[in-house]
């Protein structure tokens, strides 16, 4: 078997890409706590369902990456 | 305030006179808290009189199943000696000699009255032959803890109390649930407003088995099984009914002015007599109703009382409380909730109207911080010692006992004529709490 080989730049790529997606959380959580009229505290007692939610969003992303990436090599080799 | 419930003290082990005292002085009953309001009976435990070092003489009559229960936890209790038993069947006598092995046998529970040393007398034989015990035992000058139902009809419940009063013996009935340290606590909350305005009560006692014991000989069949029989029971009604309407009373602190119910042998064809399953309604003068049922072929929902007020209900047997309003899910979870509902649910249905009827988890809050693992019995054997030693009958505790058992017999007759009845207002005592003295005119 292969070994894979993730790179430094590529794992500085997905951290930035997960952070972005927790920065999507925590703005998804401030407008459910706005819209919603709860404490702000939820900011903090809710961390645990926004870093769920930013792993979720990761994989969603990623999936539509993998499709993009593949989509693009397909059409360079043509 | 409602923090201060929640914080309340998690139950302690009730081991030990110790501890009973240290449970009850954080109930507020020793010192003259506002328990003795709903609770009165449970100043008995307070200290009034040291009665460390005394032994009560006690005599049991009838230790079958129930008797030999609460021997275990009399013959366990310093303060007391049982030095007799009396039973006419020698199965009962043989289990009865494990516990206290030294007390004199009887097989006629007339000379165990008869003997002068003995004080007081636990009565645990089936339901037709409490009231000629009774009475004896009175007239006897024994102090009396007679077990539920404690009369066979209304009449004879009614010559037992004034017999009681006449006498001037303690009298005590086999109602735990008054003793319940969660019962007690919980009924506290209910006074004192803490569910808003009780609203209802509704209760069921269901199981699912035929209820029937072992029979070493056909012969034997309608002594063991008495129960089933009725010449000697009322069945569901006087066996467990009774505990259940005393809790709704107690809660709502009032008598029903009419009832009315129904019975049938839907499931159990067996050659009993006695209905296997009812269904009763309890009505009050403000249109409250108490309702009570028992279905002895199916066990899905157990056993339950349910106090239901404006503000929360209150299950005591799984010794929970719930309030109606609970804290929302985080925001962050609601509007998760609503993208998944607008997303996937059917427009058709997704109106309002019945989405808010939808229940919400709610798991309540232990009553009293930890799931039950008793009931009230060993205080209340406890609470029995206690009186007979001092001669001091607690209040209400006859009272409540008594109107338990009219409660259940009131139903039966109900259900038996097929109508609706009236409180029978001859059978009204002079009891402050349900305000009967002023009921009694009222009906009259
Ligand atoms: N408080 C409760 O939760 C509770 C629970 C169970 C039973 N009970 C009550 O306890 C009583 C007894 O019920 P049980 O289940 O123990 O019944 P049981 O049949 O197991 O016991 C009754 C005993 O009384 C004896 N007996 C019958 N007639 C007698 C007589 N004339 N003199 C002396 N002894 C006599 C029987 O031989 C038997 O040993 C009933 O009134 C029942 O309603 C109360």
């Amino acid at each position: 078997m292969k070994d894979i080989l993730i790179t430094r730049k590529r794992q500085i790529t997905e951290l930035k890409v997960w952070l972005a997606c927790l920065a999507l959380s925590v703005v998804l959580n401030i407008y459910a706590i706005i819209a919603y009229e709860a404490q702000w505290t939820e900011l903090f007692t809710s961390i645990g369902f926004m870093l769920t939610a930013s792993v979720v969003i990761y994989i969603i992303l990623l999936f539509f990456r993998i499709v993009w990436y593949g989509v693009r090599r397909l059409c360079k080799r043509r | 305030m409602l923090y201060s419930y929640a914080l309340w003290i998690c139950v302690m082990d009730i081991d030990d006179i110790q501890n009973r005292r240290f449970f009850l002085r954080n109930l507020g009953v020793l010192g003259g808290g506002i328990l003795a309001a709903t609770s009165p009976w449970l100043s008995i435990f307070a200290d009034v009189k040291d009665t460390s070092g005394e032994r009560l003489k006690l005599g049991v009559i009838g230790p079958g199943s129930r008797g030999r229960f609460l021997m275990k936890f009399l013959a366990k209790n310093k303060k007391v000696d049982i030095v007799a038993i009396a039973d006419i069947y020698q199965p009962s006598i043989d289990e009865a000699l494990e516990i206290v092995p030294t007390a004199k046998v009887y097989k006629d529970y007339r000379r165990l009255l008869a003997d002068k040393n003995i004080q007081a007398v636990l009565v645990a034989t089936p339901l037709n032959t409490h009231f000629q015990i009774v009475m004896d035992a009175m007239d006897a000058g024994k102090h009396v803890y007679c077990e539920k139902t404690i009369g066979y009809d209304m009449d004879q419940c009614k010559r037992m109390y004034d017999k009681h009063l006449s006498t001037g013996v303690v009298f005590f009935t086999g109602q735990q649930r008054l003793f319940d340290p969660r019962y007690i606590k919980v009924m506290q909350m209910v006074h004192d407003g803490v569910f808003g305005e009780i609203t209802k009560v509704r209760a069921w006692w269901n199981r699912n088995n035929d209820w029937r014991r072992e029979v070493p000989e056909p012969r034997l069949e309608k002594f063991i099984n008495w129960r089933l029989y009725k010449a000697s029971s009322k069945g569901l009604m006087t066996e467990l009914a009774c505990h259940q309407l005393q809790v709704g009373t107690w809660a709502l602190g009032k008598l029903p002015e009419k009832v009315m119910g129904h019975g049938s042998i839907n499931y159990w064809k067996d050659g009993r007599e006695v209905y296997d399953n009812i269904s009763t309604f309890y009505i009050f003068n403000d249109g409250r109703k108490m309702e009570w049922g028992s279905d002895i072929a199916n066990k899905f929902y157990g056993l339950e009382e349910q106090i239901l007020g404006s503000v929360g209900t209150v299950e005591p047997e799984r010794g929970k409380y719930f309030f109606e309003e609970i804290a929302p899910q985080p925001a962050f979870l609601q509007m998760i909730r609503e993208w998944q509902q607008d997303i996937f649910s059917d427009s058709m249905f997704a109106g309002t109207s019945w989405m808010a009827e939808t229940a919400k988890p709610n798991h309540g809050e232990y009553i009293l911080g930890k799931k039950p693992d008793a009931d009230g019995s060993s205080l209340l054997t406890e609470a029995f010692v206690e009186a007979a030693i001092t001669g001091r009958q607690p209040a209400g505790i006859a009272e409540e006992g008594y109107y338990a058992s009219i409660l259940c017999l009131w139903g039966h007759e109900a259900i038996c004529r097929g109508e609706a009845l009236d409180f029978p207002k001859e059978y009204c005592i002079d009891y402050d709490v349900y305000g009967t003295s002023e009921y009694k005119t009222d009906l009259a």
